[in-house]
Formats: structure tokens, C-alpha cells, sequence
């Protein structure tokens, strides 16, 4: 099940609403990376900066397929985080990483379990 | 002239106290606009290339903007230019606030000083007529006292720039101060020093009016609305130290002279340790609507109280740079310490990144026994506050160490040079090259050494444009569009604190630059106008010696990967393809 062309999975998501979590644990696994049906990953979110302040915790963990899906969930949680977090993307003065590694944009990206992602201030300077 | 400019500069030889009005054709002015870009063009004209740049002919330019005196936010800045006696290089820094208004309302665009008062002096810029006062009663004075006393004896409406005590003995990064911010880096405050001229009174009724007010004010509204979006709340919130953590969680926190890339008391140095643990308060720089100023009490911790001896009721603006150079790169985690650093290096009037920098490659040298001053150990706060001390007053090790780390370790020899740390002489800022290798060609082909106000490559490294630990040439055109964005904002001016908000800044720049002068500028022409004064640095360079092996980093970081992260490694070999990379684009551009 493919997002339909033009509509990322984040605004998707973003329709759901408070349905997103229930509909995750559901978990239809199609088998397709990018889909938005699969199976959940349980991963640890861990905040950094301005997403740390915002939130008030450093870490906590998630159940999220994709990237979109995750900083949603991290936006309904913590609503001071909002005005950072649209239609499944961060703004772009927030960063988003994989295990240390790789930064990473694209909403439907696939997270797997035991992944961690790191959520940061991008301009990352003085 | 159009409006936004004066048309005029100010040349003062302060050897003799007077001063000529020299007229800037509008050709000049439109090709490098104001700031660094003016400065360095108004250098290249003086022929000051080949100057020592401690003689008494050797220019130091003032260089303000058509943006400044406007109501767009963060525009009341200034430039100042010269060749720096750490790198022999071009050095451009800037600083605000209330300097550049009064600067400006004095009816001049820059003001290019040369020559060598016969004694300390103030040199007091009324309304353009220029005098030079006797400086006795601020000889040896700290920035913060010499502005307060010039303030008291001249009169409230002065603003006034000052050197502290490390200027007036040509600490070779000696700060230019006004208003508690630094035309940091590079060494300005020795140029002044060498000038025997210990401050710059400055103040005036010369208002530029603008083509388009009502479009100006219109503009400047849009601006300051989204000053205060999400593109900016970092700096608000938290201050350029927000990302410290950060910093450390990625292993890119350069550590006892970037030994490491992680700091195990680097928590200490966080603002939000910073906050719970001391009183703080905000400000912001005149015309600014983003206040990045975070500003805590030294000395006042819950555990020590008020009868601290070593507590300050001024308190001190923490940035990024100086908790990194006089924390982690030193191994001081005491925050108190760390604090009370950065204030002294403020009075002293010296950078604190050269000066953590050339602090912790003594503690390097100390270490590996090269050099013998045994107190002086990584992690010693009472030791680094006693380092700046001494290099303020140039006595003892300091006055090796006063002359930055490149000086020192080609005096002390015995292979020290490979581990000091710095580019072209300047000493780099608290990001390490292994692990942010866009950020580390940026470093070394900057103009003016190791800089990361002159590129902003660390934002290509934390984002998925590249692997920030194996770069490849497809980063060198990112490390060139921090760079050229760079020039235009520092010559514009604009604070870069704003990069964030714009989503086209130079669509939007040249909106602001059509309003304020009534040119049919355009998005392209100020690329242009960005790459031509990247290429004026450089041939300002050139025409001081520069060759092509001086753009490079120390061996430290090359070749070896950082010892905290396998991945972190930079070859020789790729560094020398990025560098040529770099130099055959800009080739292509120019």
C-alpha cells in the first residue's frame, strides 16, 4: 500500500490525528520498506537542545514504522515541540539522525527496531 | 550616492589626529556593499598587503553598511579589517551595536586608521571632527572599565570601542571591544594597540535616509516577525551553547586539544546545568530582536552563596566558543572556573577560542614534556585562569603564549607544530575536523584561518547533504555556499544568527539592499557580489604571500582517525582533492 503520489505519509498521519498510534499497533505487514502498513519499530528517541528543553525529557522510547510517523507521535506528546513538527517533517532548524550515523529527512523513511534516533538543533553553531 | 551610504570614508592618521573625508565612488560601494566586503576592498586600496601589520602604516578599517541605521533587525553591526599579526593573513570580525549607529550618523561609510599616536590615546570622532585625547587615566584598564570611565569623561552619547589590557601589549588575538561583545578574532585589539590607541569615542547626528521608507519599514516588519520563529529559538532559549551536548553525544566536542571529540564533564558546561545551578539573565544587541545574550552570575551557586571571593555581580555572556575553548579543550569541567575564564579573557580584551586554543597546546606540550611549566595541567582551572592572566600582562609563559599557538609551537619545536592547533596561524573553533570533514575544508581554505563565522560548513556536516565523516568532492560546493552566504551577510550586515529565517536570502537581501538604496539589485548580482568579495580576501592573501600549502590542517588530524570514533578519519590524500576541488570552483566562478 503504497502513499498515494504527492501525499507524503506525514500528512497522512497527520489526518489521522489521534488515530495514528492505535492504527500503528495494528501492524499490516506488506512486506514494502517504504510502506506505510508495516510492522512498528519499538526504538529510543533520545532529544537533544531545543527539542530537549521543549520537552523535558532526554529520552524515551517509541513505536513508529517511519520517520514521519515518529516525529508525529513526538509532536502529539509534547505539544511544545509543534510549532517544530509539520505534516510529518521537521522544520528545518530541527535535525533528525540515525544512530549517530546518518541524517535523515524523508518522512516515510523506514525505522527499524532498535533503532536510535537523535533529534537536534540543525544550525548547529554558535 | 544612494541612499544607505554616506559616500564618504573617513581616513585618519592618528600620528598626527586629523583626518581626511575621502569620497567612495558608488561602483565601489555597490560591488562590496559594506562591512567585510568594504573593508576588504578599502585594505586592497591602501596597498596594506605587504605591511606588518603592527606598523605604524598598516591600516585597520572600520567598515559599516547601508543596512545600518535602518530598522531591519540585527543590522546594527560593524566590520573591522585589517591584516592580522597571527596570520599575516587578512582578518575581518565583526561586532555590534550601538558603535556602528554612532559610527555611522558621523557621516562616514568606514573609518580607515593609520599611523601611531605619540601616546596612549582616545581617538574622539564628533559628528566627523576628529581629535586625538590623552588615554593616562585608562592606561592598563579592563575593556569594561575604560568604556565606563571614557563614557563618565566625554559624555553618555559617545559609544565607545576599546582595547583592554592584551591589546595595549599586542597580544597577538587581541579583542576590539564595545558594549560587551569582541571583534573577536584575529587580532584587531593589537592592530589599535600598535596604533597607541587604547579607544574610539564615537558619535553623530549624519542620518542616511532611505529610497523606499515605507518598503524599509514594511521589510523590517516581516523580518522581526519571524526573528521570533522556531528558525531562531535556539538562540533565545538556550544561547549558541544549545548544541553543546549535542556536540558531545556526536563525538565533535574537541577535548584537551582535540585529543578527543568527547568531554566526560561536559555536562557541567551545558546552559541548562548552567541555569539550574546560577542566576541568569537575557539581553540583546541594539536593534536586535533576538537576544541571544545569555548571561550568568559567576561565582553565585547555590553551594557557595554570596560570600564567594570569587563572585561577580556583572555576571558573564556565555557563548559556545568560549565554554568549549576554556572547558573542554582545556579538560576543565568546573563550570565556575570556565566562567570566570571567559569574563577575563572579556576585561583582558582576548579571544577566548585563541586563547583556549594556545592554553591547551601548552598543556599539551607540558604533558608530553616539551615544555616546562608543570602547573600548567589539563583540567586545572586555577591553572588556565593563572594562564590568562599571564598572557594579558604578556609576563612569563605568556608572553609566548600571547603570540597564539602557531608562534609558540615553532618556538618550542621538537614536532609541536602537528599537534597546535590552528590554521594559518588562527586557532580553530570548537568543531572537530575528523568528524566534520565539510567543516574541516572550510577551515583550511578560509581567508582568514580556521574560522567558522567565515563558513558555515558544520551545517552541511549535521545534515543529509553529506557523510559528515567521509566527505566527498560533492561537499565542496556546500563548503562554498556557507562561505559566499557568509560574505554577503557579514558585508551586508546582517547577524548570522538570522540564517535560519530566510528561506531565499539572497532573493531577500537584495529586497532589503532595493528598498534601502533604491538599486535594481538583484538575487543573482549579490551572488556575484559574495563571490567577488570572497575573491578580494583571497587576493589580499595572495598579494601577502599566501600560497597553496598553507591552506591545510595540522598532521594531528590527518591520516589518524579520532581516537573516540574509528570512523572520524581524514587522509591526507582527501583533504588535498577537497582543497583542490575547492580552489578549482572558485577558479571557475570568479
Amino acid at each position: 500500500m503504497e502513499p498515494e503520489e504527492g501525499a507524503g505519509v506525514g500528512s497522512l498521519i497527520e489526518n489521522r490525528g489521534s488515530y495514528v498510534e492505535a492504527d500503528l499497533r495494528v501492524g499490516l505487514k506488506c512486506g514494502n520498506s517504504q510502506c506505510y502498513h508495516q510492522f512498528t519499530a519499538c526504538m529510543h528517541v533520545e532529544l537533544l537542545g531545543i527539542p530537549r528543553e521543549r520537552a523535558g525529557v532526554a529520552d524515551l522510547e517509541l513505536e513508529a514504522a517511519t520517520l514521519g510517523q515518529a516525529l508525529a507521535l513526538l509532536a502529539a506528546r509534547f505539544p511544545d515541540l509543534g510549532e517544530f513538527i509539520a505534516g510529518g517533517s521537521l522544520h528545518p532548524s530541527l535535525a533528525a539522525n540515525l544512530n549517530g550515523d546518518e541524517f535523515i529527512t524523508d518522512p516515510r523513511r523506514a525505522l527499524a527496531d532498535s533503532d536510535h534516533l537523535l533529534i537536534l538543533s540543525a544550525d548547529v553553531g554558535g | 550616492m544612494p541612499p544607505g551610504y554616506h559616500g564618504f570614508y573617513l581616513r585618519i592618521d592618528a600620528g598626527t589626529g586629523t583626518a581626511t573625508r575621502v569620497p567612495l565612488p558608488e561602483e565601489v560601494v555597490r560591488q562590496y556593499l559594506g562591512g567585510s566586503g568594504l573593508g576588504a576592498r578599502l585594505l586592497l586600496d591602501q596597498g596594506s598587503a605587504v605591511s606588518d601589520p603592527l606598523a605604524p602604516e598598516a591600516p585597520i578599517v572600520f567598515a559599516f553598511s547601508p543596512l545600518v541605521g535602518s530598522p531591519l533587525t540585527t543590522s546594527a553591526k560593524f566590520a573591522v579589517v585589517s591584516k592580522s599579526p597571527l596570520t599575516n593573513r587578512i582578518n575581518d570580525s565583526l561586532a555590534s551595536s550601538g558603535f556602528a549607529l554612532a559610527g555611522k550618523r558621523c557621516g562616514c561609510d568606514a573609518i580607515v586608521i593609520v599611523g601611531r599616536a605619540p601616546e596612549l590615546s582616545v581617538l574622539v570622532i564628533d559628528d566627523g571632527d576628529v581629535r586625538l585625547e590623552a588615554a593616562d587615566d585608562v592606561r592598563g584598564e579592563s575593556c569594561p572599565a575604560t568604556e565606563e570611565k571614557l563614557r563618565a569623561r566625554l559624555g553618555s552619547d559617545y559609544r565607545i570601542a576599546s582595547i583592554g589590557p592584551a591589546g595595549e601589549r599586542a597580544v597577538r588575538y587581541a579583542t576590539i571591544s564595545h558594549d560587551g561583545r569582541h571583534a573577536g578574532r584575529g587580532g584587531s585589539g593589537a592592530v589599535l594597540g600598535s596604533k597607541r590607541i587604547k579607544a574610539i569615542a564615537v558619535r553623530g547626528k549624519q542620518y542616511c535616509e532611505f529610497a523606499d521608507p515605507k518598503r524599509v519599514t514594511e521589510l523590517s516588519r516581516d523580518l522581526s516577525k519571524r526573528s521570533f520563529g522556531p528558525a531562531t529559538a535556539k538562540y533565545r532559549e538556550l544561547g549558541t551553547a544549545t548544541n553543546l551536548l549535542t556536540f558531545n553525544r556526536f563525538g565533535t566536542l574537541p577535548t584537551r586539544n582535540f585529543q578527543s571529540g568527547t568531554f566526560e564533564e561536559a555536562i557541567n558546561l551545558s546552559p541548562q546545568e548552567l541555569a539550574a545551578q546560577r542566576e541568569k539573565t537575557r539581553a540583546s544587541c541594539v536593534a536586535c530582536t533576538i537576544g541571544c545574550e545569555h548571561i550568568y552570575a559567576v561565582g553565585r551557586t547555590p553551594q557557595s552563596g554570596a560570600g564567594d571571593p570569587h563572585s561577580s555581580p556583572a555576571g558573564v555572556r556565555v557563548e559556545y566558543e568560549s565554554l568549549f575553548a576554556l572547558g573542554s579543550l582545556c579538560g576543565v569541567g568546573d563550570s565556575d572556573a570556565v566562567l570566570r575564564a571567559s569574563q577575563r579573557c572579556d576585561e583582558l580584551g582576548i579571544d577566548t577560542i585563541s586563547t583556549g586554543g594556545t592554553i591547551a597546546f601548552a598543556m599539551e606540550c607540558v604533558e608530553r614534556g616539551l615544555l616546562d611549566e608543570s602547573w600548567l595541567r589539563f583540567g586545572d582551572g586555577a591553572a588556565m585562569l593563572r594562564a590568562i592572566e599571564l598572557i594579558g600582562r604578556r609576563e612569563g609563559i605568556g608572553a609566548l603564549l600571547g603570540e597564539g599557538s602557531r608562534r609558540a609551537a615553532e618556538q618550542i619545536g621538537r614536532g609541536s607544530l602537528a599537534f597546535a592547533p590552528q590554521v594559518k596561524g588562527l586557532e580553530i573553533p570548537g568543531y572537530e575536523p575528523r568528524a566534520l570533514q565539510t567543516m574541516a575544508l572550510g577551515f583550511a581554505v578560509g581567508a582568514r584561518g580556521a574560522d567558522h563565522n567565515r563558513s558555515g560548513a558544520y551545517e552541511v556536516d549535521f545534515s543529509d547533504k553529506v557523510d559528515r565523516r567521509n566527505a566527498t568532492l560533492e561537499s565542496v560546493r556546500h563548503a562554498i555556499e556557507t562561505e559566499d552566504r557568509a560574505a554577503l551577510m557579514d558585508s551586508l550586515i546582517l547577524c548570522k544568527f538570522l540564517r535560519g529565517v530566510f528561506t531565499d536570502i539572497y532573493a531577500e537581501s537584495s529586497a532589503m539592499l532595493r528598498a534601502v538604496t533604491g538599486w535594481d539589485v538583484t538575487a543573482d548580482e549579490l551572488r556575484a557580489t559574495a563571490r567577488r568579495i570572497v575573491a578580494a580576501k583571497h587576493q589580499f592573501n595572495v598579494l601577502a604571500g599566501w600560497t597553496l600549502d598553507e591552506d591545510t590542517l595540522p598532521d594531528r588530524f590527518l591520516d589518524r582517525a579520532l581516537p573516540n570514533d574509528p570512523a572520524a578519519l581524514l587522509t591526507r590524500e582527501s583533504l588535498d582533492a577537497l582543497i583542490a576541488e575547492y580552489h578549482r570552483q572558485r577558479a571557475e566562478l570568479s
